[in-house]
């Protein structure tokens, strides 16, 4: 008997000291702002290393969140665990963890609207990095006091594919105005994912509500799938043209043969992936580690070897941010109008 | 010390038993089944958020059935899809099973082989097979007909009929499985006598066989009615997409579709889908209860008569070689998609570019080879612990008096009426509110498959310990064994073909789980069919295909060890 509670005791002992790190997490903008010298690679990499490991979530699809992962695995010997979903999934994650007090993730790599709602719930810690003094004011979030809620990382295009074995070359759209073609008729396809709705944004943008909800007769198919899934099935002919898919992803599978090819029907959407920090990051020091080398000079390059763009290099085409200058609840009803246009102009 | 005393006692009543195996069994089954039916019912009615968190309501219920249509909807659906699926495999799997083993048709052994091999390709893999296949507009088959023909695409995938048809795709090898067991073993005298006393062929179909396959084949169509109520992958995969939602889909979408995950409005419903399931059963065990007035089985030897097809042989050849061809297409699609730089129809022009890239990209993925790691644990150490508990549990119910054993029985079969993704909500709910620290690992995984497939674990242990004779261990308890030794030395060997059979089938079925596995999963505990999952939302189908293969041949050759024990020991779970 005696023996049997105490083996309890201990057991629920261990089960607390196991626990107890997740209570105790260190400060992250306290730790973002103390190692400012010359030697924070070393302190923060010491203490990382102590660490163990990095989760990262992230709505980046293709091989670009991988190839960052990877290279920093292999620099600094810390593990990056990553959870890869769209910014709709991410978000049921985020919040049923933190509801739970189970803190999962350290770094949360996405799009703004998600971080807006993420950074209301109180869920981001600020930070700083010595990588920022380059950045230009458009890719910092601040959060006041010389510290960031975020850090726009990479800047993904999202337009148009087409499949040139589908559309014949007449038939091409240079322009929004082009998709009521009826040569096109039966072969456009959506996301319904946040792509295929701020996809939507930029048409209405431009052309105008009405002209939107012309398209219904041009039977557009809508497709419950990422964006770089959506371009899976532009390649395969099953859509021939969709307007929601993203330059990079276009561009790896070019390089592979696909017969398809990216235009810039202006204005191209934006994505402005942020990089944040969790305000309970389990592992905070490989965090900031993470942030200083996804912000500075090796991870900017291996996006850019992606084919990710930067904030402050002009691409070439007109870009749009869809959520600029809007507050988290403006931005979500604006999502909700073009989610409307898009199940009514899409077919089933 | 009181404890200690009672334990005493008991153990006397019980002749000498290990009853201190029983009462720690006993906790233990009761940890495993009980809290996740708990935390289901206890989330289904209470407050989830706000200030009066924790406070009993029925409001997940009223939004349920507030949008009746809505609801209304679903369950036509779920109704539609199972009993479609059900009707249609059960339909083509007899026929089969009849030409299989009645008849003189060729192709019997090639029949058998599919069937059991198509039990170790993971069901997504099958599935995004059928999606690439048969896609409205680039499908493989698609594509094919309308190259010759000039035609539209024949068939769309997207839609309900595309589910009906793939489901019951998945289930006509275990149907067929499951009803040549009747036809085998079906006394011919009876037929015979029919025959003697001046029936034709159809009078002795319908007077005879038909009535005594009655039973099996009830049992079946509730068995796979159920089986596809509780489905995931094709409602998943093509539901979603087609806009047809069913419970197990809404459930899922409950928890991943919104801002914040819904797990009150997910717990009702899984209340819903439970009653729906057990209701189900209550004919499934009156039908099952009542076989022995349909014995087919009995001491007679004998060998069922073949039925001489005449001209007609090749054709009921040719609908069994339909079962192979099921397995190999879908299989055939994935290895095209494997091979070529980027997805597309099987082509000429293509032939020139084939690749083994792909296979390069999948298996020097760290993600992916942890999820091999991950799986392999996870499904070891669920099939292990699951026929560990059902050994005892059965062992100790069968063989000793304990006044409680039955207890035992029913609470381990209990986890029956929890549909995967059910167990997922549970599991996932539970472990994020009792302070164990599992959620985010590997754990949390087993913690949910071990109860979810004890029912199996059991059916595969009670077989295998009603093979052996009490005298055996009485006489070895007469020269002086104790419990210990006569279990260890005497009832484990006995029993280790069906217990490893057993272990087999819980080790399949886990490796390729999905439902449980998306719910629970974390970074860096992904498992394989969840990584499949991931890769198909990412659109990345050609590493996809070239993983899948890899994956496939591996559980392949499990299942031909499986193959191998249960021709001894019926598949009937």
């Amino acid at each position: 008997m005696k023996f049997g509670s105490r083996a309890l005791l201990g057991l629920m002992a261990a089960a607390l000291l196991w626990w107890a790190p997740a209570l105790d997490a260190a400060n992250v903008t306290e730790l973002a702002t103390k190692y400012q010298g010359k030697d924070r690679e070393q302190k923060l990499l010491a203490e990382a290393k102590k660490e163990g490991k990095l989760v990262w979530y992230t709505s980046m699809a293709g091989t670009n969140y991988k190839a960052l992962a990877k290279a920093f695995g292999e620099k600094y010997g810390i593990q990056v665990e990553a959870f890869r979903g769209s910014s709709k999934r991410l978000l049921p994650r985020v919040f049923g963890e933190a509801e739970s007090g189970r803190h999962i993730f350290d770094v949360l790599e996405t799009t703004p609207p998600t971080l807006m709602i993420v950074r209301d719930a109180k869920l981001l810690a600020p930070y700083t990095s010595p990588r920022l003094s380059t950045y230009p004011d458009v890719a910092r979030h601040s959060a006041g006091k010389g510290v960031v809620y975020w850090a726009t990382d990479r800047e993904s295009y999202m337009s148009l594919t087409y499949n040139k074995k589908a559309v014949p070359a007449g038939a091409v759209p240079r322009g929004f105005g082009d998709l009521s073609n009826p040569a096109l008729k039966g072969k456009i396809g959506l996301a319904t994912t946040s792509s295929g709705k701020r996809a939507i944004g930029a048409l209405i943008h431009i052309k105008g509500k009405e002209f939107a909800d012309s398209l219904k007769s041009q039977g557009i198919s809508l497709h419950a799938v990422s964006g770089r899934a959506l371009l899976d099935m532009v390649v395969s002919g099953e859509v021939g043209v969709s307007f929601s898919t993203f330059r990079n992803h276009a561009v790896t599978a070019i390089a592979k043969g696909a017969p398809i090819e990216w235009l810039p029907l202006e204005v191209v959407v934006a994505n402005a992936g942020g990089f944040a920090i969790s305000r309970n990051a389990p592992h905070p020091h490989a965090a900031l580690l993470m942030a200083d080398f996804v912000l500075g000079p090796e991870g900017q390059k291996i996006l850019q070897e992606h084919h990710n763009g930067s904030a402050w290099k002009d691409p070439g085409f007109k870009r749009w941010y869809p959520e600029a200058g809007m507050t988290r609840e403006q931005y979500l009803n604006t999502e909700k109008r073009w989610n409307k246009t898009l199940t009514t102009i899409g077919r089933k | 010390m009181q404890l200690v005393a009672t334990l005493t006692g008991l153990r006397n009543r019980s002749r000498g038993y290990p009853l201190w195996l029983f009462v720690p069994l006993a906790a233990v089954l009761l940890y495993l089944v009980v809290p996740p039916l708990f935390f289901i019912g206890y989330f289904s009615l209470t407050v989830e958020r706000g200030a009066d968190v924790g406070a009993f309501t029925v409001t997940h219920f009223l939004e349920i059935f507030e949008s009746f249509s809505d609801f209304a909807l679903l369950s036509w659906n779920s109704f539609i899809f199972s009993s479609g699926s059900a009707l249609w495999s059960l339909l083509l799997g007899t026929l089969m099973a009849w030409l299989a083993e009645r008849t003189n048709a060729p192709f019997r052994a090639v029949a058998y082989v599919s069937a059991f091999v198509s039990f170790a390709i993971p069901g997504i893999v099958k599935v995004i097979g059928w999606i690439l296949l048969l896609g409205p507009k680039a499908g493989f088959l698609n594509v094919a007909v309308s190259s010759v023909t000039g035609m539209g695409p024949v068939f769309d995938v997207f839609s309900m009929e595309g589910m009906i048809l793939t489901e019951g795709f998945l289930w006509l090898p275990i149907v067929f499985l499951l009803m040549a067991t009747p036809f085998r073993s079906m006394d011919p005298a009876l037929e015979e006598a029919a025959v003697v006393a001046g029936s034709t062929d159809w009078q002795v179909f319908k007077r005879v066989t038909l009535p005594m396959a009655t039973p099996s084949v009830l049992s079946v169509l509730i068995l796979t009615f159920i089986r596809t109520l509780e489905a995931f992958e094709i409602p998943a995969l093509i539901g979603i997409p087609a806009g047809v939602e069913v419970f197990t889909t809404e459930i899922y979408l409950q928890l991943t579709d919104g801002y914040l995950p819904e797990y009150g409005n997910a717990s009702a419903y899984s209340v819903l889908l439970i009653a729906l399931v057990a209701l189900a059963m209550v004919p499934y065990y009156r039908v099952t209860q009542h076989a022995h007035r349909f014995t087919t089985v009995t001491g007679k030897g004998f060998n069922p008569r073949r039925k001489d097809l005449g001209r007609w042989r090749w054709l009921g050849g040719t609908v069994l070689l339909v079962l192979p061809f099921l397995q190999v297409l879908p299989i055939g699609a994935m290895l095209w998609s494997s091979l070529v730089p980027y997805l597309q129809a099987p082509s000429m022009e293509a032939l020139g570019n084939l690749t083994l890239e792909n296979y390069v990209t999948a298996f020097s993925d760290d993600t992916i080879l942890r999820s091999v790691l991950n799986s392999l644990t996870i499904s070891l150490t669920s099939a292990t612990g699951a026929m560990f508990l059902a050994f005892v549990t059965v062992w100790l119910v069968a063989r000793t008096n304990i006044r409680w054993r039955w207890g035992l029985d029913q609470l381990a079969m209990l986890p029956l009426v929890f549909p995967g993704i059910v167990m997922g909500v549970a599991i996932l709910k539970m472990y994020l509110t009792v302070p164990l620290p599992v959620y985010g690992t590997i754990w949390i995984m087993v913690l949910a498959f071990v109860p979810r497939y004890l029912p199996y674990a059991i059916r595969f242990s009670h077989a295998g310990l009603l093979g052996i004779h009490r005298e055996l261990e009485e006489s070895a308890t007469t020269s002086g064994a104790t419990w210990g030794q006569v279990a260890w030395k005497i009832v484990v060997p006995l029993m280790l073909p069906a217990l490893f059979a057993g272990w087999i089938y819980i080790f399949l079925i886990t490796i390729r789980e999905l439902s449980v596995a998306l719910l629970l999963y974390s970074p860096g505990s992904q498992v394989i069919a969840v990584i499949i999952w991931e890769l198909w939302e990412n659109g990345n189908v050609s590493t996809l295909a070239a993983f899948s293969l890899g994956v496939t041949a591996g559980t392949v050759v499990l299942a031909v060890l499986f193959h191998r024990l249960t021709r001894r020991y019926s598949l009937q779970v």
